[in-house]
């Protein structure tokens, strides 16, 4: 369920989208020229201008999403047209090559297009899913807000420290062969990294997770007195606390990373498709 | 002036109490709007910079002081008073002018031993001690200030509290005590008493037993009294109950001659003594000057003037206006002075529907109109008042009020004003009570009740407090009263299937419980205070004896209550999910918002550009946390929502408690904003229960939007690094403005690029809750 309208689900830039697809198609269809249908009939000028106009109107977001104080109404409203314009791409472009491709830069200017289009969706996808995951992977190991001003990822954080203090602590009163786990766990749980594990988010090779694993080991082929099985309990499960929790962050971080790993495709590839536009432009008015 | 006189000083220099305060305080010069008239010089400053400027200014004028000399008994009457000194001599004087304050009179413990020389009465400079043992006994604002003093300098201090909690201080200094308590920088003991001193220790008197604490030092700040017994003798007389003798509108006292200015008369603040110094002296001289307000009172009567003196004026105001009649002369025109005079023509309008205020108005000439509805006019008379509502409940102005025919004149008191007048004042207090009921009823029932059908109800209704958490009335119980919600709000829970779910939301100004009374049955639902709600008791048996004389107003009743019984129904099934979430916000503050930030979690990309924008558009300084606050999420949930750190704009706001330059107001269009003639002295933010104040100076912009995209030169848009505070950019307080300067509304919602975020207030929020749920 949810609470506002998201970007997603505001009608009016979807059938606007809708209604500019229809027309392309329409035009591509009845306008049936002499010398077949591409780039330079009338309908394929035309396919041609739009695009061009909606990838630079699409291209300027970038910047005026960035201008807060200059710019009245809604991002939500520009993002929708983003992505339902940019959705309607896929057919003005595609219909205004008349399926004519070769080795050459107009052909780049729409393999670069649908690249910047595939992303776009991929990031619509990413913005449509993760939020969701990411609000729930946090909350769910959140015991208590200690306080106001605390984010619920710092609340983690702070949650995994205090686990530090107190495996550190556990270490004078457990028998030895506790040592090794305890200070596997401390030195070497390790949160983030290079960008592939952190994309990945996965904590197979997490030292905690190891060091449990080797606590629950010794606690199986032990007999302890009383006061031992309880320290020794207790630390099983502060152990099995703190996985979940460098778990949680890992995860966490990996869903940072997907909502902006998209973004480092589609915008670099949005200005190579500017400069290839350009030369695809003047090559065709130029030198045709 | 060239007058013969001599200044009698008990000590052996002047200006004694301003010199007992704690070294480097900050003294502020209030009330602002008064002028200066004296030949001293004094505006805010550092207690020693204000020391220095009149020492220096009493040196050049030559006034002929006599230290060390402390005045016995006055003999003899006016034009030949002898004014005997300990040691035996006699200063002949024609007035006597009595300024001697209150400081000179500290309350002692009263306990044996006392003055063994361990226990001080004030604290010159906490750097006096370091790594010492320090009970500090009091309460009050200077015990507060004095015990987080010493311990942030590494003493070991305990603070003695005789009651269970510290009310009597300042909102902010309850908070810093508070806060030096639970991070165990000062100790307190409550409930406790000292029973007697020794050398190295007080014993106290707690719950548990007496209690001996270790101390080099006790220092009690009990408070300071008016020196009574010297008064008396020297012919001053207390009314009953009162704190300081009786002065007539000259300040004199009931023996002819006799003169008592500042805090011995009942006004603590120094721009007050010094100006009362200056116009007692002009009478004694025979050159009368009216007080310094009273040009700025001939000013805002000027309206209303018409050849009268501003004395006439106040007699008339205080005369026709009943609310006014507890006060004295010289408490009406301290009072006039915040306020504003209006004059309208007939039909002109006053305040307007849906408006955010939060004065008071009282009517002194004509009467005033408010439409009611279907052509339907409710008459306002003179002498009565309107927009109690705003003030008392915090809620917008609910309904027009228009000038009656014939004009209407109005004072217009602001909030913090009004707010001291009822305080000061019972029968003020009382007076507006009873309106309100009056109002209520009228509002509730039908306009056509007057005060001879209510007066059973004014009579016997009792004003309740209820803390947050706590019921009103439970669902099954006995019905024995109906309330009015006179501040805060409610929830209203009913139990299905063993749990309680929340089925409605009722803020202040509304009534609740009539239904069980009308039907005779049981509370068929828990009402709850979702913030501190002060609500109107009215007894079961005045309400139905009311009801019984009135059958047109019982019909009314009813059918109020089959409409709310009706609707209560249909909310209450199959909303566990709703009622979690409503659970959730009530439980964070929203009851007592009027515009807070909700953010739908599953829409948040986590962007943060709410927050930059917010920089972007206010100095570079972010009024949202946007990663911090409380957030409703489970397994399960259909919904998340997140409240970010950020101004709910609260109904009663927490942050106007205590503010010394009265600096933070409500706009009209409901904001609570800070105004620039904050001083950056925190209060405010500590007292925010949401931690949404905060103290920043402004941080210089480097680039443009331009230059960081394209040479990545100069801060990204809404970042910036922090500030370096100076004389000239010092840290003041932040906080949310509700962009009511920005084209376009709040840009945390403009900058939003995926709609997540909305600002709303809680009857909005809870709507679209249930909406969508």
């Amino acid at each position: 369920m949810y609470l506002q309208t998201g970007f997603l689900a505001s009608r009016g830039w979807l059938w606007i989208g809708i209604l500019i697809s229809v027309l392309a198609i329409a035009a591509y269809v009845v306008h049936d020229p002499i010398g077949g249908r591409d780039g330079s009939t009338i309908v394929g000028y035309g396919l041609g201008g739009l695009s061009a106009l909606i990838v630079l109107y699409l291209s300027i977001l970038g910047i005026r999403k960035r201008r807060f104080s200059s710019s009245t109404g809604r991002r939500r409203n520009s993002v929708s047209a983003h992505v339902f314009l940019g959705l309607a791409l896929i057919f003005t472009a595609t219909l205004h090559t008349g399926f004519e491709f070769e080795w050459s830069v107009h052909t780049l200017g729409y393999v670069l297009l649908m690249i910047v289009v595939i992303s776009g969706i991929w990031g619509v996808a990413v913005y449509a899913d993760l939020p969701d995951k990411m609000g729930r992977n946090l909350s769910e190991m959140i015991v208590e807000k200690k306080r106001h001003d605390m984010s619920d990822l710092e609340q983690i954080e702070e949650d995994i420290e205090e686990m530090d203090r107190k495996l550190e602590r556990s270490l004078q009163f457990l028998p030895d062969i506790f040592r090794p786990p305890v200070q596997l766990s401390l030195e070497k749980t390790k949160i983030g990294g290079g960008l592939f594990s952190i994309i990945s988010g996965s904590s197979k090779k997490c030292a905690t997770a190891r060091a449990f694993r080797e606590v629950s080991d010794l606690v199986d082929h032990r007999d302890w007195n009383e006061e031992e099985r309880k320290r020794v309990s207790e630390l099983v499960a502060d152990m099995a606390r703190k996985r979940e929790l460098a778990a949680c962050l890992r995860r966490d971080g990996r869903y940072r990373a997907l909502l902006s790993l998209w973004l480092w495709f589609h915008v670099p590839l949005t200005v190579a498709l500017l400069a290839t536009l350009i030369i695809h432009v003047i090559l065709v008015f130029f030198y045709w | 002036m060239g007058l013969s006189h001599i200044l009698i000083e008990r000590s052996p220099a002047l200006s004694n109490t301003i010199s007992k305060y704690q070294k480097g305080k900050y003294i502020m010069a209030t009330p602002d709007s008064l002028p200066l008239r004296t030949e001293v010089k004094f505006e805010a400053d550092t207690r020693e910079t204000i020391l220095e400027n009149w020492t220096a200014r009493v040196n050049e004028l030559g006034v002929n002081v006599r230290y060390n000399a402390e005045v016995e008994t006055i003999d003899g009457e006016q034009g030949g008073f002898q004014v005997r000194l300990a040691g035996g001599d006699v200063v002949e004087a024609e007035t006597v002018v009595i300024a001697i304050g209150l400081q000179g009179n500290l309350r002692k413990m009263g306990v044996p031993d006392e003055d063994n020389g361990l226990t001080h009465y004030q604290l010159d400079d906490p750097k006096d001690y370091w790594d010492k043992d320090i009970v500090v006994v009091g309460a009050g604002d200077a015990a507060i200030e004095n015990a987080v003093a010493l311990a942030q300098n590494e003493n070991r201090v305990t603070i003695v509290n005789r009651k269970r909690e510290f009310a009597r201080a300042k909102p902010g200094n309850i908070s810093l005590i508070m806060e030096a308590i639970k991070d165990e920088m000062i100790e307190c003991v409550y409930n406790a008493s000292p029973v007697s001193v020794t050398d190295k220790s007080i014993a106290l008197k707690t719950p548990d037993g007496e209690r001996i604490v270790r101390a080099d030092r006790v220092i009690a700040r009990i408070g300071a009294i008016a020196p009574r017994k010297f008064v008396e003798a020297i012919g001053g007389v207390f009314e009953e109950g009162a704190d300081f003798p009786r002065v007539s509108e000259t300040y004199e006292s009931d023996r002819a001659g006799i003169y008592y200015i500042g805090a011995l008369a009942g006004y603590p603040l120094i721009k007050h003594c010094l100006n009362q110094g200056y116009e007692v002296i002009q009478t004694i001289a025979g050159d009368p000057v009216d007080g310094a307000d009273i040009p700025m009172l001939a000013d805002k009567f000027q309206g209303i003037a018409s050849g009268r003196s501003v004395h006439e004026i106040l007699n008339d105001i205080r005369d026709s206006i009943p609310l006014f009649q507890g006060l004295t002369v010289l408490q009406l025109r301290e009072f006039l002075l915040d306020a504003d005079v209006h004059v309208k023509q007939p039909g002109d309008g006053i305040i307007k529907k849906g408006e955010a205020g939060d004065s008071l108005f009282t009517i002194l000439k004509g009467n005033v109109d408010v439409p009611i509805g279907g052509g339907a006019v409710f008459s306002v008379p003179q002498g009565q008042f309107f927009g109690e509502m705003g003030l008392v409940m915090g809620r917008r102005r609910n309904s027009d009020v228009i000038a009656g025919q014939g004009g209407a004149t109005m004072i217009e008191i602001p909030r913090t004003a009004a707010l001291k007048l009822l305080a000061s004042s019972a029968p003020a207090k009382k007076a507006l009570t009873d309106t309100v009921v009056l109002r209520k009823m009228q509002t509730f029932l039908s306009p056509d009740l007057n005060v001879v059908d209510l007066a059973e109800v004014l009579e016997t209704y009792e004003i309740v407090d209820f803390s947050r958490g706590e019921a009103l009335m439970e669902e099954g119980d006995e019905a024995d009263a109906v309330y009015v919600i006179q501040s805060g709000s409610t929830v209203i829970t009913r139990n299905v299937d063993d749990k309680d779910v929340v089925i409605n939301y009722l803020p202040a100004g509304n009534m609740v419980g009539e239904m069980a009374l009308l039907n005779d049955a049981p509370r068929a639902a828990t009402v709850r205070a979702a913030v501190g709600v002060e609500a109107l008791k009215i007894r079961k048996e005045t309400f139905n004896r009311l009801l019984d004389r009135k059958q047109k107003v019982r019909q009314i009743v009813q059918r109020v209550v089959a409409d709310r019984a009706a609707g209560g129904g249909a909310r209450a099934s199959g909303s566990a999910a709703k009622s979690r979430i409503l659970d959730f916000m009530l439980a964070n503050g929203i009851g007592e918002a009027t515009n807070a930030i909700a953010i739908d979690n599953k829409l948040c990309v986590r962007c943060d550009f709410c927050e930059k924008a917010c920089a972007e558009t206010h100095d570079g300084i972010p009024r949202l946390n946007r990663a911090a606050g409380p957030t409703y999420s489970t397994r399960n949930a259909q919904a998340q929502i997140h409240i970010p750190v950020s101004c709910r704009h609260c109904e009663h706001p927490h942050c106007m408690a205590d503010c010394p330059p009265n600096a933070l107001y409500r706009s009209s269009d409901g904001a609570v904003k800070i105004n620039d003639t904050c001083i950056g002295c925190g209060n405010c933010a500590r007292n925010c229960p949401y931690d949404a104040i905060h103290l920043s100076a402004v941080p210089k912009k480097r680039g443009n939007l331009l230059t960081w995209m394209l040479f990545g030169m100069g801060d990204r848009p809404g970042e910036r690094k922090p500030a370096q505070k100076s004389k000239d950019n010092k840290e003041l307080a932040r906080k949310c403005d509700l962009c009511e300067d920005v084209r376009g509304g709040p840009a945390c919602v403009r900058a939003c690029p995926t709609g997540a975020i909305i600002r709303i207030g809680p009857e909005g929020l809870i709507k679209q809750i249930q909406d969508a749920l």
